[in-house]
């Protein structure tokens, strides 16, 4: 199982600093602040407490000595002024001593140790003390018996000898308070780390070992603390959560196997695809009948590569458009391949969006095998296609082997591995095979053609691919497996009542042998009454696919009978003149109505012979040509334009249509060129006259050929019969 | 209200997604081949363009490219209606410019949502 995000990666951003530290740190810097505080507390109390006695002794001594000099001041004894501060001075620590008297102000008797200086008259007679910084100087005034201040006495007394003791207690106590801070301190951390950080830690790496699917708890968190404290509550809950998830997991195991079962089961695949593609490893089991073994890392693409390789680009081009979220999760899907085909087996393609939304997700991706379903709708269809052509070879036999003979045709020059040499061809076969077959009911085959011709439009290219021709072979190679024991070998000729009367009449008025002979081969030759009713067939039947009403459709065929495989080429393309009739030449009634035309559209079929000439005519009374707009188009496409004749001949060309929009009947602008080419090849002509909203008139005209050769050709075979034949003249035209 | 492109050759389409579009609050332009495209594609603010590839004329790539190449009009977003699953159409639809492709038919909610997202 794979995690799209988690705690742990946003954790890697942060500065990891261990909860040892962080506790260790703070109590550190407080233990020592109080160590530092209580020094510099003792040591001030110690040094105040030693100054003050140094402070009393001066006082002391100034006091004594002041009663002991006061006779000699009194009576201005020099010598005994001296004495007594000599006396004084045998005190080591007193370095300066001066008597001072007050009226007038003057030393009277001083003495200063090595080192030190005079203290100078006292500011004023009275006792006082003043604490120097090695020093104490202490002033004591001179009283003599009637109470009256004489002199005064300035003494200083050193206090080095105190400054050095303060020295080494202040010593002692820094070592001491430091020393006691920091074991302090320590002994915190420890008991912390103890109590709090140890037992975190062991959470912390369990819920790591739990993260990473091992659910078994190390034996140290499964002991039970004396002390309940939060420590020991929060292990108790991780300790139970983690049961839990134990819990969950053998219950999910089993859920899991019960699945797998039901997965092994089915004649379904499934997979769960993830957003980028790839697949998650559970999948059902006929997967891998279906598919193999995919390769640890598979992506959904891979799996149409193995069933249809053709699709599998597709698929990955779908899936990356689903990616980049431009369209809807639900239209996206709806681009994805939904059919696989492999070796004649038929697989379905299902997709379902597991998240919901409008982000991509997770997508289960249902694989079905349809090969049973599409083999009975192909059965049927071909039942019915079957049904479809008998119905045409019982009721129409010739009409049923120039379909068949020209199909065939068609079907080799498409199939055929040159076919690309001849782009053009290409395209005019499939979109007369199309034509023809539509007509015929081969509805499959006809979309077959039409799908081909999109294809092609699409790739710009007029080349079928190996496959698009190995689809048409196969679709005309089950046609013909199933009807090719109905047709049998022999075509023959049909001979109606009154062509059979006629020829008995010719024997009984005993007719020359060489009449005889023209009348039979007549025989031979085909009405072309029929080609014309089969042209109106196809013109009402196209009508009813473009839900346009039927046209009167009237047949003039004069009685002619031509040579049947000469005019065969034109006959199997004059289905797309018959489409553009039925396109522009029948109108709605209203649209008639409007144009003051009576409600029916009147199409007229013609075969004369004028001037020794076949002529074959289509007359509709419909909407006509807009030779405007053909001028137009034809000036876009750098074609002359000049007159009727350049415009005809544009009309003609490939390619040019004035229809907007490509159907399945006309709009390709191919059936009119390939009508001209066939024509052309046969040595006739086409030609079209027109006027908007009254109608138009197609007009293909065949040259008369010498009567010799029709002969000598009609007894050799009768396939090139027409080359020489004499239009077969029964009504004079 | 937002003015959307339709640009098919045929006419039950177009008229199908105009009539889907305009049901979704958009203000519809039609065109019939890829020159009235073209011609169409030069109004103002347009909020999109639906194409068809396949069109007589002009073909929709071809008109993909020619919007791509102009200046006032390369940056309207382009949705391609393709009717085959061709890789080398989408690859060439992707490269000029489109902004995403569907093939036909189409369903027409599905059709107005894609360009409401595109819209968006």
């Amino acid at each position: 199982m794979k995690a799209t995000s988690s705690s742990s990666d946003q954790a890697g951003k942060r500065w990891f600093v261990p909860l040892g530290t962080r506790l260790a740190v703070p109590v550190l810097i407080l233990v020592c602040g109080v160590a530092v505080a209580a020094y510099y507390g003792l040591a001030r109390t110690s040094r105040t407490t030693a100054m003050r006695s140094k402070e009393v002794a001066a006082d002391m001594v100034a006091q004594l000595t002041a009663l002991s000099v006061m006779p000699a001041v009194v009576f201005a004894d020099e010598e005994e002024m001296r004495r007594g501060v000599a006396d004084v001075s045998k005190n080591r620590e007193i370095t300066d001593v001066e008597i001072w008297s007050v009226d007038p102000p003057s030393v009277l008797a001083e003495l200063h140790q090595p080192g030190g200086h005079a203290l100078g008259r006292p500011k004023r007679a009275a006792r006082a003390r003043t604490l120097e910084p090695q020093s104490v100087v202490a002033v004591e005034p001179i009283v003599n018996p009637d109470g009256k201040v004489v002199g005064t006495i300035s003494l200083r007394m050193s206090t080095e000898r105190e400054a050095q003791a303060l020295a080494a207690l202040t010593s002692q106590l820094w070592h001491a308070s430091l020393g006691s801070a920091l074991g302090l301190a320590l002994a915190l951390v420890l008991v912390l780390q103890r109590i709090v950080v140890t037992p975190i830690r062991r959470l912390q790496r369990a819920a790591v070992q739990l993260k990473s699917g091992n659910t078994a708890l190390p034996e140290a968190l499964k002991r039970a603390a004396h002390i309940d404290d939060e420590v020991a509550q929060l292990t108790d809950t991780f300790v139970d959560m983690a049961e839990a998830v134990r819990d969950r997991e053998a219950r999910l195991a089993v859920r899991n196997e019960e699945l797998k079962v039901i997965l092994d089961s089915v004649d379904q695949g499934f997979f769960t695809v993830l957003a980028s593609g790839e697949l998650l490893p559970e999948r059902s089991a006929i997967t891998r009948t279906w598919l193999g073994e995919l390769p640890e890392q598979a992506c959904v693409w891979d799996v149409v590569e193995r069933l249809d390789s053709g699709q599998s680009d597709w698929m990955r081009m779908a899936w990356e458009q689903m990616q980049t979220g431009v369209l809807p999760i639900e239209v996206a899907l709806d681009q994805l391949p939904k059919r696989l085909v492999r070796k004649n087996r038929h697989f379905e393609l299902a997709y379902h969006a597991v998240t919901p939304g409008e982000v991509l997700g997770r997508t289960v991706v249902v694989l079905t095998e349809v090969t049973a379903v599409v083999e009975r709708e192909l059965a049927l269809a071909e039942h019915h296609e079957f049904s479809v052509l008998v119905e045409h070879l019982v009721r129409d036999r010739r009409a049923f082997f120039d379909f068949w003979a020209e199909a065939s045709r068609l079907v080799e020059c498409i199939t055929n591995e040159h076919s690309g040499e001849q782009p053009l061809v290409l395209r005019r076969a499939i979109h007369t095979l199309k034509g023809n077959c539509r007509f015929m009911g081969l509805s499959r085959l006809a979309k077959l053609c039409h799908r081909l011709e999109d294809s092609m439009a699409e790739r710009a290219q007029n080349v079928l691919s190996d496959a698009e021709r190995h689809e048409v072979s196969s679709a005309w190679d089950a046609l013909r497996s199933r009807i090719q024991p109905f047709i049998g070998e022999t075509e023959g000729f049909v001979v109606s009542e009154a062509e059979y009367a006629r020829l008995l009449q010719a024997a009984d008025a005993k007719l020359g042998p060489e009449k005889l002979r023209e009348q039979l081969l007549e025989l031979r030759y085909e009405p072309t009454k029929w080609r014309l009713e089969r042209a109106r067939e196809m013109l009402l039947s196209t009508c009813q696919k473009l839900e346009k009403p039927p046209p009167e459709v009237e047949i003039v065929d004069n009685g002619l009978r031509l040579p049947p495989e000469r005019l065969r080429p034109f006959w199997v393309v004059f289905g797309h003149l018959l489409n553009n009739a039925a396109d522009h030449g029948v109108q709605s009634a209203d649209d008639r109505a409007a144009s003051g035309k009576p409600p029916n559209s009147a199409i007229k079929l013609v075969t004369r012979v004028a001037r020794g000439e076949l002529i074959i005519e289509l007359m509709d009374d419909g909407y006509g040509i807009d030779w405007h707009a053909v001028a137009t188009l034809a000036i876009q496409r750098g074609l002359p334009a000049d007159d009727r004749s350049d415009l005809t001949r544009a009309l003609l060309s490939d390619g040019f249509s004035l229809k907007a929009g490509v159907s399945e009947t006309s709009g390709r602008g191919v059936g009119m060129a390939a009508v001209n080419a066939v024509v052309q090849s046969l040595g006739g002509k086409l030609e079209l006259e027109s006027e908007p909203q009254r109608g138009t008139c197609w007009r293909i005209t065949f040259p008369q050929v010498r009567p010799d050769a029709e002969r000598a050709n009609e007894s050799r075979d009768s396939v090139q019969g027409y080359a020489g034949a004499p239009w077969p003249n029964k009504a004079a035209v | 209200m937002k003015r959307i492109l339709v640009v098919d050759d045929s006419a039950a389409i177009r008229h199908q997604v105009a009539q889907a579009l305009e049901g979704a609050g958009f203000e519809v332009l039609q065109a019939k081949n890829g020159l009235e495209g073209l011609a169409q594609a030069q109004i103002p603010n347009l909020s999109m363009i639906v194409l068809d590839v396949n069109m007589p004329g002009l073909s929709g790539l071809d008109l993909l490219d020619r919007l791509s190449a102009d200046g006032t009009t390369e940056r309207i977003p382009v949705l391609m209606l393709t009717t085959e699953a061709h890789e080398a159409v989408v690859v060439r639809a992707k490269n000029a410019g489109a902004k995403g492709w569907v093939i036909k038919p189409v369903r027409m909610e599905m059709l107005v949502s894609v360009v409401q997202r595109l819209t968006t």
